[in-house]
């Protein structure tokens, strides 16, 4: 499933009051289990990078955002390292946690689709 | 067949100015239609160094309506073909297509003069390595790099500037990719020229497709003018040595681009000599060092310049064969003949002539002289005479040159040795 797929099905999902009663709690316990902010990452650090589009999208942030971001992909492996988590407040909160390969992803996603579109596109003339 | 273009362009080219856009349209009923949008926003006009290339080379990028991708693919699928240029002046885009293709053709040149994207990662992945390629290709010849620096030392400013980027520096910002953006690329400052279409409906589709750019105002570049000077650069690509004379005003004439010819010639036949003086003059030192003379015409300046090349092994051919034309270029007011000036008027008029005897030369044509711009006009070539002639050869012989130095520097001439 692409990243552009997975955004679709969570926008269908905060439309719909009731299907936002039953995520939404959900989602957040998923996160708090998974324990990915304990080690100071957000969630955009841990989508799996080994794809072209990803690839592009990581190479396309501004280089201050690209610093932090392995900043805190280094900081994750220390604590992994160390058996430890992050002090309280170092760790990634709700607001901390930006989304912020959003755009990035769903623009590299969009090229892909459209080059594979025209790709195999069939002419009627 | 078609017939020589300034002729007919001149005859029947149908000029309009709707909605603040000035487009000519050169009516035909060939199978291919050309249309041409002429920018005046070559770097002569930038603010910072590589702005116009680097522009230049976005063009055809994505734009807000559409990829760059979608863009060429939907011009492969309809059979065209899209090509973009710029020199000192000017920025020039072009479509090739056929004939019934017109509507979707200007309707693109109207998206990609008016919309680009001009996207930061756009600059990094695509368009800025692509502009260094061209520029290292252009360094890698040492006769383009001394006639670069020709231009530097003659004209400092404006002129003066490099055409290409320069791939050591810095990357040329988006933020100075969309400043120069904005200047030039308005009403003000575009020409649209359609060449072999049906006049009335690419007046209305140029209309429609051109109509909502912004107004802006004509871009301007500091006055030319004229410095002398040396540079020298070391190569080891070749040796190329460059003196070059730039005129202002008044002098910068078509009897320049006359002596030019007058005294270096073009060969009639392929890999011969010209029986021009100067490459007469190296022919005799070295069979390996050969000689350029060009003529750069510009809004109230021009640049005549004599080169003389070889390979880097042959650099005491090159310095000899370089001081034999500074002797033909001082000696060359009492020696012209009048028949080789009539010789030189014939062969500058057909070389101008052929440089615009196609749609893309034509359009080039028709949209330089619209905006204003150093432009070919061959029937100026008939009012020349041999006393003008040789005014400009006096001149010329009295002058200290602009030279550059490209190769073994150290065994190159310096001015004064010349």
């Amino acid at each position: 499933m692409t990243y552009t797929q997975t955004v679709k099905i969570a926008n269908f999902i905060r439309n719909s009051p009731a299907l936002s009663a039953i995520f939404k709690p959900l989602a957040r316990v998923y996160v708090r289990l998974s324990g990915y902010r304990n080690m100071g990452l957000r969630f955009h650090d841990i989508i799996i990078e080994e794809t072209p589009e990803m690839q592009r999208a990581i190479h396309r942030l501004p280089s201050d955002e690209a610093y932090k971001r392995q900043f805190r992909q280094i900081r994750a492996h220390q604590c992994g390292i160390t058996q430890h988590i992050l002090p309280p407040n170092e760790r990634i909160t709700d607001a901390t946690d930006i989304p912020y390969l959003k755009k990035n992803i769903l623009q590299t996603e969009k090229e892909a689709a459209e080059r594979l579109e025209l790709d195999n596109i069939f002419v009627k003339r | 067949m078609k017939t020589p273009s300034m002729s007919r362009a001149a005859s029947t080219l149908v000029e309009k100015t709707l909605l603040g856009v000035k487009s000519t349209a050169i009516p035909g009923s060939g199978p291919t239609s050309t249309v041409s949008v002429v920018i005046r926003g070559g770097s002569k006009f930038e603010s910072a160094s590589g702005a116009a290339h680097v522009l230049e080379r976005f063009a055809f990028q994505n734009t807000a309506k559409r990829s760059g991708l979608r863009l060429t693919r939907e011009t492969e699928l309809m059979g065209g073909q899209l090509s973009h240029y710029h020199d000192r002046e000017s920025i020039v885009l072009t479509a090739k297509f056929l004939r019934q293709d017109l509507p979707f053709f200007v309707e693109l040149l109207g998206d990609v003069v008016g919309s680009p994207s001009l996207d930061d990662f756009e600059l990094v992945e695509t368009v800025w390595p692509l502009a260094i390629l061209e520029s290292r290709a252009a360094d890698a010849v040492p006769s383009n790099t001394a006639l670069e620096l020709a231009h530097s030392v003659a004209f400092r400013k404006g002129l003066g500037n490099p055409r290409l980027v320069d791939p050591d520096s810095d990357h040329v910002s988006i933020e100075n990719v969309r400043d120069h953006f904005a200047a030039t690329y308005t009403k003000a400052n575009i020409h649209i020229v359609g060449n072999d279409v049906d006049t009335e409906v690419f007046q209305q589709l140029v209309e429609s497709a051109f109509g909502s750019i912004p107004e802006g105002t004509a871009v301007s570049a500091p006055t030319p003018a004229a410095f002398h000077g040396e540079a020298r650069v070391k190569s080891t690509a070749g040796n190329a040595f460059t003196l070059a004379y730039p005129l202002i005003g008044a002098d910068a004439s078509p009897a320049a681009a006359v002596l030019g010819y007058a005294l270096g010639g073009i060969p009639a036949i392929k890999w011969a000599t010209s029986s021009a003086s100067i490459p007469t003059g190296a022919a005799e030192v070295s069979p390996f060092v050969s000689t350029a003379t060009g003529y750069a015409s510009y809004a109230n300046a021009g640049l005549l310049h004599f080169s003389v090349t070889g390979p880097y092994s042959a650099a005491s051919s090159v310095s000899a064969a370089a001081k034999k034309a500074a002797s033909v270029i001082k000696s060359a007011p009492s020696s012209l003949s009048d028949d080789v000036i009539k010789r030189a008027i014939a062969q500058a008029k057909f070389a101008a002539a052929s440089a615009v005897d196609s749609y893309e030369g034509t359009n080039w044509a028709v949209g330089t002289k619209g905006l204003g711009l150093g432009s070919v006009d061959t029937a100026a070539f008939d009012k020349v005479t041999p006393d003008a002639v040789k005014a400009v050869a006096k001149k010329i012989a009295e002058a200290t040159p602009a030279v550059a130095a490209v190769g073994k520097i150290f065994e190159l001439p310096h001015t004064d040795e010349l």
